[in-house]
């Protein structure tokens, strides 16, 4: 799949799931490994965790000039109120990715129109790996596979220079796995 | 605690890994069965590696006891082969000792033939013992290193190991050379939680 010089991307999902990493993650991978350009906004429920937890991130060729996103390009669904709230605004023709053991999209044909789903057991890939934690980085692998807007080793090295020391082999091996997962069940690159 | 490996983790062996340098290597657990094939490793090695051997297995007796130790859980041993042929490269393992104040320490240590030493398979046999130790409910590993294994301190280090202590003149190797003993220790839990706190800081950070 071609590289996509820009991109708006909404990731949702609970607190704790890693959500503003998966878009730091994203933003580094542009901004700092391919010398291009990318901003991020965050927002919170008013709940501890378990709260919604929301990442907006532009990616681009050229400078940004506006950091929000009103209709994203892509939208990561890591929980069902994330997808009931911005699945409206999802532009035709975009992207939705989801976590399809957290979100049930119902009826392929009640998507707005021109959407793709591209679904990845990623809860149970984390579990695999005995660390559910890693939830988050499996869906990177997996949406850098399905939804190419860097290289998978731009991709790779964010998230190894994202998580803490230590910890970096078994992340590496999450996004692998979701990486895989993305490319042998849709097609792309390995 | 639980003894030996747990059946999900028997389910995950055979399995296969790239090494850095794009070759593929098997792993998987090793079972008494296969004390040929790790004496045959052990009597590979080259001398300047056999000399720092904790144990010399290389003698069929030790070896035999160091074997024993698989079936009552008290060790779980993890190897790297060859993908053709099938031969034992490298191998790593993991003392558990189930009782007294120790009961949450791990003990880790490895060996590799050296023309794999740059390849990762040495990291690579570590983190799988890393995940059974979690599974395991180890809260802690160690890995006693001698003063001049410089690249596998370092390895450690990378790996979220850090110094805890040195033992002066502790290790005798095989030639009699005396040598300090670096003790190397890494807390998983620890580890594990500063990833869960990077996440909640980020999606809750403090009111300013």
């Amino acid at each position: 799949m071609e590289i996509q010089s820009s991109s708006r991307w909404r990731i949702a999902g609970f607190g704790g799931q890693g959500v503003i990493l998966s878009g730091m993650i994203l933003g580094r991978a542009v901004s700092i490994f391919e010398n291009r350009h990318a901003t991020m906004m965050q927002s919170f429920g008013p709940e501890a965790r378990g709260g919604a937890c929301s990442a907006q991130v532009t990616l681009s060729d050229e400078q940004i000039l506006y950091p929000y996103v009103k209709k994203p390009d892509v939208l990561v669904a890591m929980s069902q109120q994330a997808l009931g709230l911005y699945l409206p605004l999802l532009r035709p023709g975009g992207k939705l990715i989801y976590e399809e053991d957290l979100v049930d999209i119902g009826d392929q044909g009640d998507l707005p129109e021109g959407v793709t789903a591209y679904g990845v057991p990623a809860t149970k890939i984390a579990e695999k790996l005995r660390r559910r934690i890693v939830l988050n980085i499996v869906m990177v692998g997996f949406f850098s596979a399905v939804a190419p807007v860097v290289s998978r080793e731009s991709a790779r090295k964010a998230v190894l220079y994202s998580v803490p020391k230590g910890t970096e082999a078994l992340n590496g091996r999450a996004y692998d796995m979701g990486y895989k997962y993305g490319v042998d069940t849709y097609g792309g690159e390995s | 605690m639980k003894l030996g490996l747990d059946q999900g983790f028997q389910g995950q062996y055979p399995d296969r890994r790239v090494l850095n340098n794009d070759v593929e290597v098997m792993i998987r657990p090793l079972v008494a069965d296969d004390e040929d094939q790790l004496l045959a490793f052990y009597r590979d090695l080259p001398p300047e590696t056999r000399l720092r051997l904790r144990q010399d297995n290389s003698n069929r007796k030790i070896l035999q006891r160091f074997l024993e130790e698989i079936p009552l859980g008290r060790m779980v041993t993890m190897g790297g082969f060859e993908v053709e042929g099938e031969k034992l490269v490298g191998e790593c393992s993991l003392r558990i000792m189930h009782h007294g104040w120790a009961r949450h320490v791990g003990e880790l240590k490895y060996s590799l033939m050296p023309k794999w030493s740059p390849t990762g398979l040495g990291g690579i046999l570590i983190m799988e013992l890393v995940e059974v130790a979690s599974s395991q409910g180890l809260d802690k590993l160690v890995y006693q290193v001698l003063d001049d294994q410089v690249r596998l301190k370092k390895m450690l280090q990378e790996m979220g190991f850090v110094q805890e202590a040195i033992l002066r003149d502790h290790a005798t190797d095989l030639s009699g050379k005396k040598h300090d003993i670096y003790i190397m220790s890494n807390y998983m839990a620890e580890l594990w939680r500063k990833m869960e706190d990077m996440i909640m800081y980020q999606e809750f950070p403090p009111l300013p």
